[in-house]
């Protein structure tokens, strides 16, 4: 079937091209055969389709990879304003950066596809996956959001000589050596070798310990080179770049000078690269450039697999960073809740359940740990609660979703308690907005907005979950008797689109004062009154003194 | 940037960008075939579209606009590549650009009978596709642990894709009978 008058060699070099195992000479002999015959070249262009393919067919999601993943992501016909508006942003904030990035014109070589100085630059771009030995790894994420891409999962190794648009949030790449970067977003970066870093735009907090000494940091005009230290660079759109050493020493060269005249900094000193002058001047020290760790937030959680199925079910195990420390707690050891109030305002889909409709809806919430079931929905006033006080009657009468904890959460630093909630590609991928706080409005005290979770859907780490049915009620139900004696509808069944998201809440954000203990707090909508959340798990972590692990 | 654009705009670029998404990346690839190389020029695209797209000609076809931006964009990238030797020349790749847009234009994708044809592989020649495309290890490795030559399953593989280029072609063929 396959066209005769191409010869078995045609075909030979077309299996070297995509195993990327051609040499120059077939480079050059798969031309001549190509160049000025149609038909060899439609049968090439079949030949890599069926490549893709397979590939599409076989491989799972990773890192880098294009075709296997939707971009952009799918969003709701309706778009949100701030949604909107973060876009919008991103674009203002990367504009120049973008423009200097792509539009280059064509006899200028995109800086990251030439880089200077050149050293130990390999010869050709790397035909495997790296071996885990020098792999650079992913290993920690906070809020990050790449352009076009979904966020590595943790651990994922990522490509050398790719570029990455870090738009927001923070990352953490360690090198085979032991070094660290934490790159901090807007930033445009890839990985030149297993010991460089070549940072176009943005900030990076380097951290290279004993045995990573020689770790670079290249950026558009100059190159960093570790002698066993903290440092940070941050480079502006410009090409600028400004270098703090926090500890240790560095040498710094510039792209242009003789690479045996280096500027060596010694902790405490800082020096700024200027694009135009090709120049080093040292600049006032600032520390606090330096970043030594990623906020405090939810990581990761595990839940039990659905047999047969990319599903999961039941939550078994949440890992957070409080206080800069990474704990895993068990589920068993969260602290549970009892719902107090249920107040939706105009969406009356508030049930959701799997197996059969449950006795008491609110057990959904309080006893059972499966992320696919919950109270959806509750409602939230259009714009932040008062401050004055108001009866507790009042309060309570008011749309939302009001919860005791089982035992008083104690103000620890970082995460206090945790929320999921479920998300499917069509709604925002950051999640649904909510606010928290105390029930009754008190002095000193505020709402806190979540406007984005810890782990989103742009996170790997957001695990499928098990079908569910969602039970509309007659109407919105203002009280939980409303919602415990619902007038069922027909529930409607959703399937594996949606994924469950986390976020960490940390009690000071609401004004508590370290140690001070919490029982209750009332969570309501915030933003708007299209897109609700809609928690499946609420539990509050340990005190933090006895973590469990 | 310059220019704002509206909530609306997005939305048309956003439905516009996810239909032809496949079809830009399968024409970076066919003039750029090698995977770090078509997306690295693939992510560059992205970003272009998005901010010209208020150049964007609605009178015209999408697709064809976005591959000229990206044809610019690789002619841009094969003139700094430190790997010419194993690029294609400026005068190859126009030719292959202007076959691949006909193609893609014009053709219909037999690649959808692929995954049937797949099932129906031995469990070994399966094994042997899996490993050298799941992206999990490598046919180096597997060589290794499996003891056979590095070079045989190249060879293997070679077969294995053509005849599975066969097996797509027959189902098309046998589709388009009456």
């Amino acid at each position: 079937m396959t066209p005769r008058s191409l010869s078995d060699e045609f075909y030979r070099l077309l299996d070297a091209l995509v195993d990327e195992s051609l040499t120059p000479s077939q480079n050059q002999q798969l031309q001549d055969l190509l160049r000025d015959n149609p038909a060899a070249q439609r049968e090439y262009h079949t030949y890599l389709d069926l490549h893709l393919e397979l590939r599409r067919l076989t491989r799972l999601p990773a890192a880098g990879e294009v075709l296997s993943r939707p971009w952009p992501p799918q969003r709701p016909a309706r778009r949100r304003l701030p949604h909107w508006k973060a876009w919008t942003s991103l674009m203002a904030v990367l504009g120049i950066t973008i423009t200097l990035y792509c539009l280059q014109p064509p006899q200028v070589p995109p800086v990251v596809l030439q880089p200077e100085p050149v050293i130990d630059q390999p010869d050709e771009l790397p035909t495997t996956p790296p071996e885990s030995s020098t792999a650079v790894r992913l290993t920690q994420v906070a809020g990050a959001e790449f352009f076009g891409e979904r966020v590595p999962a943790i651990h994922d190794h990522i490509p050398l000589l790719r570029t990455y648009a870090l738009i927001r949030g923070q990352i953490e790449l360690t090198f085979p050596k032991g070094a660290t970067a934490i790159v901090k977003g807007p930033a445009l970066f890839s990985i030149e070798t297993p010991e460089r870093l070549n940072l176009q735009v943005g900030s990076c907090s380097v951290h290279a310990p004993e045995g990573a000494e020689g770790f670079r940091v290249m950026t558009p005009k100059s190159e960093v080179v570790d002698l066993g230290t903290r440092f940070s660079v941050k480079v502006s759109d410009s090409g600028q770049s400004d270098v703090q050493v926090v500890e240790g020493a560095a040498e710094v060269h510039l792209a242009s000078a003789d690479r045996s005249q280096p500027q060596l900094l010694k902790s405490g000193q800082a020096i700024r690269t200027s694009q135009n002058t090709q120049s080093i001047v040292p600049i006032p020290f600032q520390a606090q450039q330096y970043q030594s760790s990623l906020p405090d937030r939810v990581l990761s959680y595990e839940a039990e697999q659905v047999p047969g199925t990319n599903t999961v079910r039941d939550l078994v195990s949440v890992t957070v960073q409080r206080g800069g420390v990474e704990w895993t707690y068990p589920v068993q050891d969260l602290i549970g809740i009892e719902v107090l109030h249920f107040r939706a305002s105009k969406n009356s889909h508030n049930i959701a359940w799997d197996g059969t409709f449950p006795e008491h809806p609110v057990d959904l919430l309080e006893k059972d740990v499966a992320l696919n079931t919950g109270l959806f929905n509750p409602g939230g006033r259009n714009k932040p609660p008062a401050q004055s006080a108001t009866s507790l009657e009042e309060e309570r009468n008011r749309p939302g979703l009001a919860v005791r904890f089982r035992t008083p959460l104690r103000n620890a630093p970082g995460a206090d308690l945790v929320l999921f909630e479920v998300q499917s590609p069509i709604y925002p991928a950051e999640g649904d907005a909510f606010r928290v706080g105390p029930i009754v409005p008190t002095a000193g005290l505020n709402s806190h907005l979540v406007e984005r979770y810890d782990i989103t859907l742009h996170s790997k780490n957001a695990l499928l979950i098990a079908p569910f049915n969602l039970t509309t009620l007659s109407r919105p139900p203002r009280s939980l008797d409303e919602l415990n004696s619902p007038i069922q509808a027909s529930p409607i069944k959703y399937h594996s689109f949606f994924s469950a998201i986390a976020v960490g809440i940390d009690l000071s954000s609401m004004g508590y004062a370290d140690g001070e203990e919490v029982s209750e707090l009332f969570f309501e909508n915030a933003k708007d009154e299209e897109f609700f959340f809609d928690p499946v798990f609420i539990g509050g972590f340990p005190p933090l003194e006895s973590p469990v692990k | 940037m310059s220019q704002l654009h509206s909530d609306q705009q997005y939305e048309e670029f956003l439905a516009l960008f996810t239909g032809e998404r496949e079809r830009l990346f399968r024409y970076i690839f066919s003039l750029l075939p090698n995977h770090a190389d078509a997306e690295d020029v693939f992510q560059r695209c992205s970003l272009i579209l998005w901010r010209k797209f208020s150049e964007f000609d609605r009178e015209r076809s999408f697709f064809s606009w976005s591959c000229g931006i990206a044809l610019h964009e690789i002619r841009n990238f094969l003139r700094s590549s430190h790997r010419q030797k194993l690029t294609f020349d400026s005068e190859l790749v126009t030719q292959l650009s202007d076959q691949r847009l006909t193609d893609l234009e014009s053709t219909e994708d037999n690649m959808r009978y692929l995954a049937n044809c797949l099932e129906r592989l031995p469990h070994a020649d399966r094994e042997l596709v899996q490993v050298a495309y799941d992206g999990t290890t490598t046919l180096k490795k597997f060589s290794r642990t499996s003891g056979q030559a590095l070079q045989t399953l190249y060879n293997r593989l070679g077969r294995l894709r053509r005849q599975l280029l066969d097996c797509v072609r027959k189902k098309a063929t046998l589709e388009g009978l009456p």
